[in-house]
């Protein structure tokens, strides 16, 4: 699929072209300031809380699991994929979300390690060595390759977790996770560590293998103020943080929010109808859980489960993010009104898109004061729109009822051919990626005019072929008025696209048809040499 | 009939499709009356226009497009000598102020230029105001100004017509019809399209409407030029051609004249600088058959008017002699009797049988060539002086026209075609392996590709098309030409990428074509080593060596060469020269300049190597191809070199005596063997060839082998004056090798990089020839290589810190400046006063330089790392506790040793490796020498060199290295293709395979590679195992 590079969104389909209207809308285009579309994770209640306590507090009687992903496959060389930092912290996301069973101070370390604070939790699992060992066991059944390691610090449960991966490469048994729970033994496990576990600069452990030192006991062995002095303080300190000899802090992670409800029915529904109408108290909570939030959505699922069978999933994508729940409610209603239920509902859930921050600054405006809007059911708060949300709101509504392959804008393109000059464009304010539409059913609406020629507003999905012919401009011979297509200008010469197995060799003509419609016709410039017609003009 | 008189070639680089010899050729097909060459702002093409124009005896019209900074789009024609030069000034001057590559012109700069006699051509574009331009143009060009309708099939030529009309007689400017010519068919529509992309960098399916709409920019008949303009436009063409009489035929060349002092004539000049010549070399005169020859050369260089060439030479090679420059001249007529006495060459008149009458052709009154290799290192105070001398306006450097490779074009027309860059990259590797001009199919799919496919059809299609297009002008390596005029008016001159080097648009071919004279100063890294030598003997020992003094004919070198023990010797170190040397066994210097030609691939594919050795061995009956060789001229020819031909001149003088070609035809027949491989043409001399040595009574067999000689010569030509020149520098390289081993080994380290070997092995070599070589030391070591005094007397290697890899020289300058004034007492004091860097520090340390300041390496990267940044005062620190560090083992100094220095002087690292390998049942170098031919063998050893000799047909040649000695590997293509990867990339690689011998010569045959490069590493694990 080529790129749909270097092309313009020229106009909408179905609609006039009004220059007013901006092509895509945009954020940045409202009137006032506003802030920038960013995930606001964690959200408002983790930022409430007191700052200390979203760190976990160094000190004394804490015991830290490092869980370090294996990267088996790029380590053996078998193959090598780019890295993918967006994949690995949604992978870690995920995996610290399913840790938090275990505790509630979990703490991410990208790209490829998490920690556990789990002192608290040792005698609920039964101590240090089963808690590791359930861990070990959770992340096995979902099938994530990790190595553990349990010690009073942080930093030495990352290195020592690290420093069993290396292991157990190279031997490919069965590991052993490491388990220290003693600050005294710390020094102990942490001095056969090689260098490159620490991950410290290239540079720095470079500079230690030139001084023959390759372990993290070689490093012990070594004045300490000279040390730092050669390898910078940090270093020293980071060697201090896993003796424990230095505190060390955590960011605590917490999950993104997003709205998710489920209603059980106190009866079963069947029509349509009913099913809008139980909705709308869930609208209603969302509409409350967004403004606290000042949060807006982009997508949104509806879930109808039903006693037998699969439930029934309602997707809604919008166009561009919204905070605005009646206008929700009625995409919904659009949506819901073109459903047939297979068997009736027992229950409804509805769940938003990860949030984002609220464009809906309008609730700041002072010609946005909030008004009961006659006849919307529910009574859902609604306000009036900047202009700029007319057009997206108008293309979600028709996409809502002719589907969203049935609604898309035309482009330039930039080639010699005339077939080939326009495409479709779909129209998606979100993720504003180019989907290829159904069968194209609307006439090519260009009214470029090519250097040289003169092309028509209106091109034939196919030439059609021309009977009889058109008597060729360069010969003598007048057609016979009412009888042949009279040639007015050309021949304009398109020959192009070799390169993608559709290459054109034409003469392009202004032509008279016999019914003196000005037309576009061209002569094939390989044999039989056949005329057709390609466009009209208005 | 008609004229074109706006059309570009692929000389306006990726915008023209065509060349300029295929423009020509269809324009004479289609009855053209003339074909005006006007590439954009250049006159690169011109010359290959014109020899075609020529041929074809149809008018060439010289001119050039230029687009003006503001759009402005005009063609000018040249009409005569002087409008040429006044065009060829307006190019050089639009070049010379845009970067490389490009062009600026504007209004300004075009109404500055007297552009008298010069015909313009405006092309009216849609933006520009018209009115206003065309009384502008025609304020400067009044009466030679045309407007150009190019009418393409727009759509809206007839409109177009009309208003260009109704212009032309508001402003009184003619019109005349003309095609905007971008190709010669219209069939190249499709490269066209592809160079477009290439030029904007996008795929052709992204770039739009700038391709071209239609491929009406061809060489249109005229039938339809008829149908398509007033015959009046058609007939204006034929009247601007008739005023351009202009031809390059005229373009005359003028030596400079400074080079005579006044009140001599050049030939006055020249006979006085030779008698002062044959007085230094022959002190009591010179021998009478050298004296004949000087008078013969004299006579012939005076005949020809060549002089001013003689004394250009002359005076070039003065100049290096007053700098202390070594220098050598070569090519045919370097080896004459006047350049050795003008010093030009040091190869004794008296010492070869090259026949000197054939160093300049009288029929051909082709410029002398000449070329002269200078010291690598110190070629450019020669350029320099050139410019100096003559000034920029006078000297300029040839272009080399850098053209479309297999591997060029693969890359560009994929990436045009929006093929997968990693998918491209893989096809244009397989290209490594290139071999004539076809892609062949197993390539493909080697790479992983369907050559049926049709997408890579149609991308080989569009490679094969584009091969050979020229992509940019370079500078040619040395090729001068110097003028007494001006040279801006005989061609343009541009910018080259190098800062302060300026390029002519033409290249050697055109300067040969038109009989331009041009002298070729080249670098030779050997000359750098032999002049530091020689420098290091005379401090050593006090005796001064110049090449031309170094004792001739020495025994003991010969018997050294004999035994291939040529490391780092010059031409004859290579593999495959290495193994001809047991078998030629040279015994004096003609044998040496035999074994430099005859490992070529002109021998070698015309099978001239063995039936040379056999004869030579007694082995063979000497003959003279059996043809009736009356006179003897045949056996004149081959005689010297026992009836096999070897050196281009005999092919040449073979072509004539023995088949029958006049000497221009022979000539002809030596410039299309240079070409044939870029451009074909050898058949029209096939059969001339075959038939000529047939009805002489020349074997059939004999015929054979000289016809694939004269294809193997291709671009590798080699002519006997050429080996003499380089087998002197052969010969003066072993002598020195032989009895001065520590001055050329230190010398050839001081002038790295060259030949074929690392430092690594040359330094091994010397060792093994008892050198001693003493390690880096920090408190002892120059920035170069240098010989220190032993207790014997005897000098011992002193390597230089320039060994040190990381370490700037400008540091090690002030390090030895620093030294100089007092010793240094640790590492410490060193950094303070040496004012060096945590970088150069431990460059030093890594390179155990500082053994003496701090003990071992691990000590001293320690005592490094702790040196402050140098400060104005020097500030002890305090004392620290002593570091408990783990003395470096033996296999991780070695490692660190190749790391930093490329060498160790500790053991060889596969030592290390022995008794792991000897598990593996691998065998030693030496090992080998007592197995038999036939057996089945492995080895390993460090892969020191891979060698590809384009004649042998596909086989790689593989040098491995071990403790006790070299493994010379084949491996044929079959093989390197199913193991590329331990082929190429390994490191210290383990070969299965086949030992064979063919007298002294031993090779492997390799079946199997196995990359063991990890073993190298595991020398550290394994030490670090041990403490």
């Amino acid at each position: 699929m080529p790129k749909p590079a270097k092309s313009d969104v020229r106009t909408l389909a179905l609609f006039p072209a009004d220059p007013a209207l901006p092509a895509q809308p945009s954020v940045r285009e409202l009137p006032v300031e506003l802030p920038r579309r960013k995930p606001v994770a964690p959200l408002a209640p983790a930022l409430q809380q007191p700052p200390g306590s979203a760190h976990a507090q160094p000190g004394k009687g804490q015991l830290w699991l490092a869980i370090h992903l294996s990267r088996l496959a790029l380590e053996s060389g078998l193959e090598t994929r780019p890295r993918d930092p967006l994949g690995e912290q949604t992978l870690l996301e995920k995996i610290a979300a399913w840790c938090h069973r275990f505790t509630p101070v979990v703490s991410l370390e990208p790209p490829d390690e998490l920690l556990l604070e789990v002192k608290g939790s040792l005698r609920l699992f039964g101590g240090a060595s089963a808690l590791v060992e359930s861990v070990a066991a959770g992340l096995r059944t979902r099938g994530i390759e990790a190595s553990l390691a349990l010690t009073p610090t942080p930093r030495s449960a990352v290195w020592l977790a690290r420093s069993r991966g290396v292991r157990r490469i190279e031997a490919s048994g069965q590991i052993e996770h490491p388990v220290v729970e003693r600050a005294e033994d710390l020094a102990r496990y942490l001095q056969p560590l090689p260098l490159p576990v620490l991950r410290w600069p290239e540079e720095i452990v470079q500079r230690l293998v030139s001084m023959g030192v390759r372990t993290t006991g070689g490093l012990l062995r070594l004045p300490r103020a000279g040390l730092a002095r050669r390898i910078g303080p940090h270093c020293v300190i980071e060697l201090d943080q896993a003796l424990g000899r230095h505190a060390e802090a955590r960011r605590r992670f917490r999950a993104p929010e997003r709205f998710d409800e489920r209603v059980s029915l106190e009866c079963e529904i069947e029509s349509i109808d009913r099913v809008t109408r139980a909705m709308e108290s869930v609208l209603h909570r969302l509409q409350r859980f967004l403004r606290v939030r000042e949060a807006a959505i982009a997508a949104l699922m509806l879930r109808l489960e039903h006693r037998a069978g699969p439930p029934t999933l309602v997707r809604l994508g919008l166009a561009a993010p919204t905070s605005d729940v009646a206008h929700l409610h009625s995409l919904l209603r659009e949506k819901l009104s073109k459903l047939e239920l297979r068997s009736p509902v027992n229950a409804l859930r509805l769940r938003s898109s990860a949030l984002l921050a609220s464009i809906a600054a309008n609730a700041r405006l002072p010609c946005a004061l909030p008004r009961q809007v006659p006849g919307a059911s529910g009574g859902f708060e609604s306000f009036p729109l900047p202009a700029a949300n007319a057009l997206p709101r108008l293309i979600e509504r028709l996409q809502a009822r002719l589907g969203r392959a049935g609604v898309f804008g035309i482009g330039s393109l930039d080639d010699h051919r005339p077939e080939r000059a326009w495409r479709a464009t779909a129209f998606d304010g979100v993720s504003r990626s180019f989907s290829p539409p159904g069968p194209a059913k609307v006439f090519a609406a260009l009214g470029e005019t090519f250097a040289g020629g003169t092309r028509p507003l209106w091109l034939l999905p196919d030439p059609e072929p021309i009977f009889g012919g058109v008597a060729d401009p360069r010969s003598e011979a007048t057609p016979s008025a009412g009888q042949a297509w009279q040639i007015e200008s050309g021949p304009e010469r398109i020959e192009s696209g070799w390169w993608d197995g559709s290459d054109l060799m034409r003469d392009y003509f202004v032509a008279r048809s016999p019914r003196g419609i000005r037309s576009w016709v061209y002569r094939d410039r390989r044999a039989p040499r056949r005329w057709y017609l390609h466009g009209l003009f208005g | 009939m008609y004229a074109e008189l706006h059309c570009i070639s692929n000389f306006s680089f990726l915008r023209g499709a065509s060349h300029p010899e295929e423009l020509v050729e269809r324009a004479v097909e289609l009855g053209y009356h003339a074909l005006a060459l006007t590439d954009e702002c250049s006159l690169a093409g011109v010359v290959r226009a014109h020899q075609a124009a020529k041929e074809h005896q149809r008018q060439l019209i010289v001119g050039s497009e230029f687009r003006l900074v503001d759009g402005l789009e005009l063609v000018v024609l040249a009409t005569n000598r002087a409008s040429y030069g006044r065009l060829c000034r307006l190019i050089t001057h639009a070049r010379r102020a845009a970067e490389k590559g490009s062009y600026h012109l504007t209004r300004e700069m075009l109404a500055a230029e007297d552009l008298r006699e010069c015909l313009v051509l405006w092309t009216p574009g849609v933006r520009d105001n018209l009115r206003a331009t065309g009384e502008w143009l025609n304020g400067s060009f009044a009466g030679r100004l045309w407007i150009a309708v190019e009418l393409l099939l727009r759509g809206d030529d007839k409109r177009r017509l009309a208003a260009l009309q109704a212009l032309g007689r508001e402003l009184g400017i003619p019109l005349l019809a003309s095609g905007a010519v971008q190709m010669h068919i219209r069939e190249r529509r499709g490269l066209h399209d592809v160079m477009t992309a290439i030029r904007l960098n996008v795929p052709v399916s992204q770039a739009g409407k700038a391709l071209l709409p239609s491929g009406e920019r061809h060489l249109r008949s005229i039938d339809r030029l008829q149908r398509l303009y007033p015959q009046e436009l058609i007939d204006e063409t034929r009247a601007v051609a008739a005023r351009c009489t202009f031809s390059l035929d005229e373009l005359r060349y003028e030596y400079p004249h400074e080079l005579v002092p006044p009140g001599e004539t050049a030939a006055g000049w020249l006979r006085k600088l030779t008698e002062q010549g044959v007085l230094e070399r022959w002190p009591g005169g010179a021998p009478p058959r050298v004296r004949e020859l000087i008078e013969y050369e004299l006579a012939l260089i005076g005949e020809l008017q060549y002089e001013p060439y003689f004394l250009t030479v002359h005076d070039l090679v003065r100049f290096a002699r007053s700098r202390g420059i070594l220098c050598q001249g070569r090519g045919s007529a370097a080896n004459s009797a006047v350049c050795f006495c003008l010093g030009v060459t040091s190869v004794d008149p008296a010492r070869q049988e090259v026949l000197f009458e054939r160093f300049i052709s009288r029929e051909r009154n082709e410029p002398p060539d000449i070329d002269i290799d200078f010291e690598h290192e110190r070629r450019e105070e020669v350029i320099q002086y050139v410019y100096g001398k003559y000034t920029r306006e006078r000297a300029a450097l040839a272009a080399t026209v850098i053209t479309y490779q297999p591997r060029s074009a693969l890359r560009d027309v994929g990436k045009a075609l929006g093929f997968d860059p990693l998918q491209v990259e893989r096809l244009a590797r397989m290209m490594h392996w290139w071999d004539g001009r076809n892609i062949a199919d197993e390539r493909i799919r080697g790479a992983g590709f369907d050559p049926a496919n049709p997408l890579i059809a149609l991308l080989l299609g569009r490679v094969y098309e584009l091969l050979g297009f020229p992509r940019h002008l370079s500078q040619h390596v040395g090729g001068f030409v110097i003028s007494q005029g001006p040279l801006e008016e005989l061609v343009p001159i541009e910018n080259a990428a190098m800062p302060d080097r300026t390029v002519i648009e033409w290249d050697k071919d055109d300067l040969d074509d038109l009989g331009l004279l041009k002298v070729d100063v080249l670098g030779l890294g050997m000359l750098t080593a032999l002049r530091r030598s020689l420098d290091m003997i005379e401090q050593f020992r006090g005796q001064r060596y110049t090449l031309a003094s170094i004792p001739p004919e020495d025994p003991e070198t010969y018997r050294m060469i004999q035994r291939a023990d040529t490391v780092g010797v010059f031409q004859i170190e290579s593999r495959a020269q290495m193994s001809m040397l047991p078998r030629l066994k040279p015994r004096n210097f003609y044998d040496l300049v035999i074994e430099v030609a005859i490992v070529r691939p002109g021998p070698i594919q015309g099978d001239m190597v063995h039936p040379y050795l056999r004869r030579r061995n007694g082995e063979e009956p000497i003959d003279y191809g059996g043809g009736r060789d009356e006179g003897g001229e045949v056996r004149k020819v081959l005689e010297r070199t026992l009836g096999v031909p070897i050196f281009q001149e005999q092919v040449m003088q073979l072509a004539i005596t023995a088949a029958g070609f006049t000497p221009g035809e022979a000539d002809d027949l030596r410039r299309s063997m240079a070409a044939w491989r870029r451009r074909g043409g050898l058949e029209k001399f096939e059969g001339k060839l075959y038939k000529g040595l047939a009805e002489r009574g020349y074997t059939r067999e004999f015929a054979d082998r000289i016809f694939r000689q004269i294809q193997g010569f291709g671009e590798y030509g080699f002519p006997e004056a050429h080996a003499s020149s380089f087998a002197l520098l052969a010969y003066a390289s072993s002598w020195l090798k032989c009895h001065e081993p520590a001055a050329f080994t230190c010398a050839l380290l001081n002038s790295q990089p060259m030949g074929f070997y690392e430092p690594a092995q040359l330094v091994r070599d010397a060792r093994t020839h008892g050198v001693e070589v003493r390690a880096v030391d920090a408190c002892v070591s120059d920035w170069d290589c240098t010989l220190e005094r032993r207790e014997d007397g005897e000098p011992a290697l002193r390597l230089g810190l320039r060994m040190v890899k990381g370490l700037a020289q400008a540091a090690a300058r002030r390090l030895v400046e620093a030294r100089s004034r007092s010793p240094f007492t640790d590492a410490e004091d060193l950094g303070q006063r040496a004012m060096l860097g945590q970088r150069d520090l431990n460059a030093l340390a890594d390179a155990g330089a500082f053994a003496k300041l701090a003990g071992n390496r691990h000590r001293a990267a320690w005592e490094v790392a702790g040196v402050e940044a140098p400060l104005p005062l020097p500030v002890r620190t305090p004392g620290e506790g002593i570091p408990l560090l783990p003395a470096p083992t033996e296999g991780e100094t070695i490692v660190a040793d190749y790391r930093s220095l490329g060498l160790s002087l500790g053991r060889h690292p596969l030592a290390l490796l022995r008794d792991r390998l000897r598990e593996q049942q691998v065998s030693t170098a030496k090992e080998l020498q007592a197995i038999a031919h036939g057996a089945r063998v492995r080895t390993a050893g460090l892969v020191i060199t891979r060698q590809r000799p384009a004649s042998a047909s596909g086989v790689t040649f593989v040098t491995l290295e071990d403790e006790t000695g070299h493994v010379n590997l084949v491996v044929w293509a079959r093989v390197a293709e199913e193991q590329r990867r331990p082929f190429l990339e390994a490191q210290l690689l383990e070969v299965h395979g086949e030992l064979q011998r063919q007298g002294e010569v031993m090779h492997v045959i390799a079946e199997r590679l196995i990359d063991k490069t990890r073993m190298l590493g595991a020398l550290k694990t394994k030490a670090r195992n041990f403490h």
